[in-house]
């Protein structure tokens, strides 16, 4: 399992180069900008996509035939890919709360609820959209499951636009709906779980060529 | 101890079986599997793998159950893919970690010194590599691990001589331990009859042989005669027959050939050739 993390680790140094200037705009964006959600969760939803990403490079390149030939299990393949999401997520996270500290402490309106509550969102959206499309990846391919996610983040950018307009952003980050919050970051967090023993479950029986 | 038992294994797709395939590869040999596209090899080399499911029959791997544990089994396997299929964007250098860290027995000094003999540069990504270097970049990781078992798929196809002859001689060498034995696909037969000790042949998913290459050139000799003479011969000792501008020639086992008959000693590459033919036209 350490070998798969180390190449993944390898892997989105090389290939998620580009994702490292486009999170850094974004969150200089967020930083900069008025509040809009947008640009402070998209950063996560790439760092979601980071594992779908490598494993689009490795069928490009066969290595997921060849990592068969590997003493690896399916399920350690499988694992290492939604651990590599949590930490690409996990880093993103970190990112976000710093960026984010600072500019509500320039701003003089620093709360821990609000950054809590904030990162929670965060967190929750950086792990649904992979729990989604990494069991459809791993039964049908990479191909079918990107076609998924780019709809699901344009469905993502739809509710976001319609939340700001409604202003229902506002009322999040108030703390009026902090249990609905903290209740949605649970169900991510299980749903993730889920798509995990899914995954594995699917690409076990997956006949690859 | 055999290195590979494969008893009555079946695979179907659309437009293709494989047909109740038995091979045995002992200890110490190397076995040359040879087909034509599409007959069957890489179906073989990943149902041994259980990279795709069989439908019947059993493969046992180093006296082992390949449904039993086979990330086990494979610590001492060393496989070489058609396309290798390392990442394109790592170097032999960081390939070497990763297979540090994936097999118990993974020997970085070995590796080192199959990198310099091999001339494999260690700092270029492997998406930079010509296909020879590719493919010594994986025979290198094959061999780094105290492997016992060799599984190459189309190894040796698309390099060019020198270098074949060079990995070639590397596999002969492999086999000196008597508890390693290596299963080598190709195509290119005159690659599989310079090292192997026994051939198997596939034709549409159906072995049409399988056997000790010397005793296969002892026992079989090509007859260059007339149509009317090949009669005289039984039909049962006859592998294939060509018809040509001057009459015929046939693949025959030596023991029914009559007296007096023009022979011609016969190559693997030839038998095979006569064999596929044959087995077209039933």
């Amino acid at each position: 399992m350490k070998g798969l993390l180390l190449k993944d680790f390898y892997s989105v140094c090389k290939y998620c180069r580009f994702f490292a200037i486009v999170v850094g705009v974004f969150l200089i964006v967020s930083y900069f900008g008025d509040g809009n959600l947008f640009f402070t969760i998209y950063p996560c939803l790439i760092a979601g996509m980071v594992p779908i990403t490598l494993i689009s490079y490795e069928d490009r390149d066969k290595w997921h035939i060849f990592a068969q030939t590997l003493p690896f299990t399916r399920a350690q393949i499988v694992s290492a890919k939604y651990i590599t999401g949590l930490c690409s997520v996990g880093i993103m996270l970190l990112l976000t709360a710093i960026a984010q500290t600072i500019q509500m402490v320039n701003a003089q309106s620093f709360l821990w609820a609000d950054l809590g509550q904030l990162l929670l969102l965060i967190l929750s959206i950086g792990l649904i959209f992979p729990a989604i499309a990494l069991p459809i990846v791993f039964q049908f391919g990479v191909e079918k499951g990107r076609i998924l996610f780019i709809v699901m983040i344009a469905m993502a950018g739809g509710g976001t636009a319609a939340l700001i307009n409604v202003e229902l952003a506002d009322t999040f980050l108030a703390g009026k709906t902090a249990l609905v919050i903290v209740l949605v970051c649970a169900g991510a967090a299980v749903l993730y779980a889920l798509s995990w023993l899914l995954s594995i479950q699917l690409y076990k029986r997956r006949q690859l060529r | 101890m055999n290195a590979i038992e494969i008893k009555n294994l079946c695979k179907s797709y659309p437009g293709f079986s494989l047909d109740h395939l038995n091979l045995t590869l002992p200890s110490g040999c190397i076995m040359g599997l040879i087909g034509e596209n599409g007959a069957g090899k890489s179906t073989t080399m990943k149902l041994i793998l259980d990279i795709i499911r069989q439908d019947q029959g059993t493969v046992t791997l180093l006296g082992r159950d390949n449904r039993d544990r086979l990330q086990l089994t494979k610590q001492d396997i060393g496989v070489v893919l058609d396309e290798v299929g390392i990442c394109g964007c790592l170097n032999p250098k960081q390939v070497g970690k990763i297979m540090a860290h994936a097999y118990s027995n993974w020997d970085s000094q070995t590796y080192a010194g199959y990198l310099k003999t091999m001339a494999i540069p260690e700092n270029k990504p492997f998406q930079s590599f010509s296909r020879g270097m590719k493919m010594k970049l994986g025979i290198a990781i094959a061999l780094s691990h105290r492997a016992k078992l060799l599984l190459l798929d189309e190894a040796t196809s698309g390099l060019d001589p020198v270098i074949r002859d060079e990995i070639l001689t590397m596999f002969s060498e492999f086999t000196r331990d008597e508890t390693h034995a290596v299963l080598m696909s190709s195509h290119i037969v005159s690659d599989l009859e310079k090292i192997c000790d026994y051939i198997a042949f596939l034709h549409r998913g159906k072995l049409l042989l399988c056997q000790e290459k010397d005793r296969l050139k002892e026992e079989y000799a090509i007859v260059h005669c007339t149509t009317e003479d090949l009669q005289v011969i039984s039909p049962s000792a006859i592998q294939g027959v060509k018809k040509t501008a001057y009459g015929v020639e046939a693949i025959v086992a030596r023991s029914a050939i009559p007296s007096g008959m023009a022979i011609s000693p016969m190559d693997i590459e030839q038998l095979f050739i006569f064999m596929v033919k044959e087995a077209s036209e039933i």
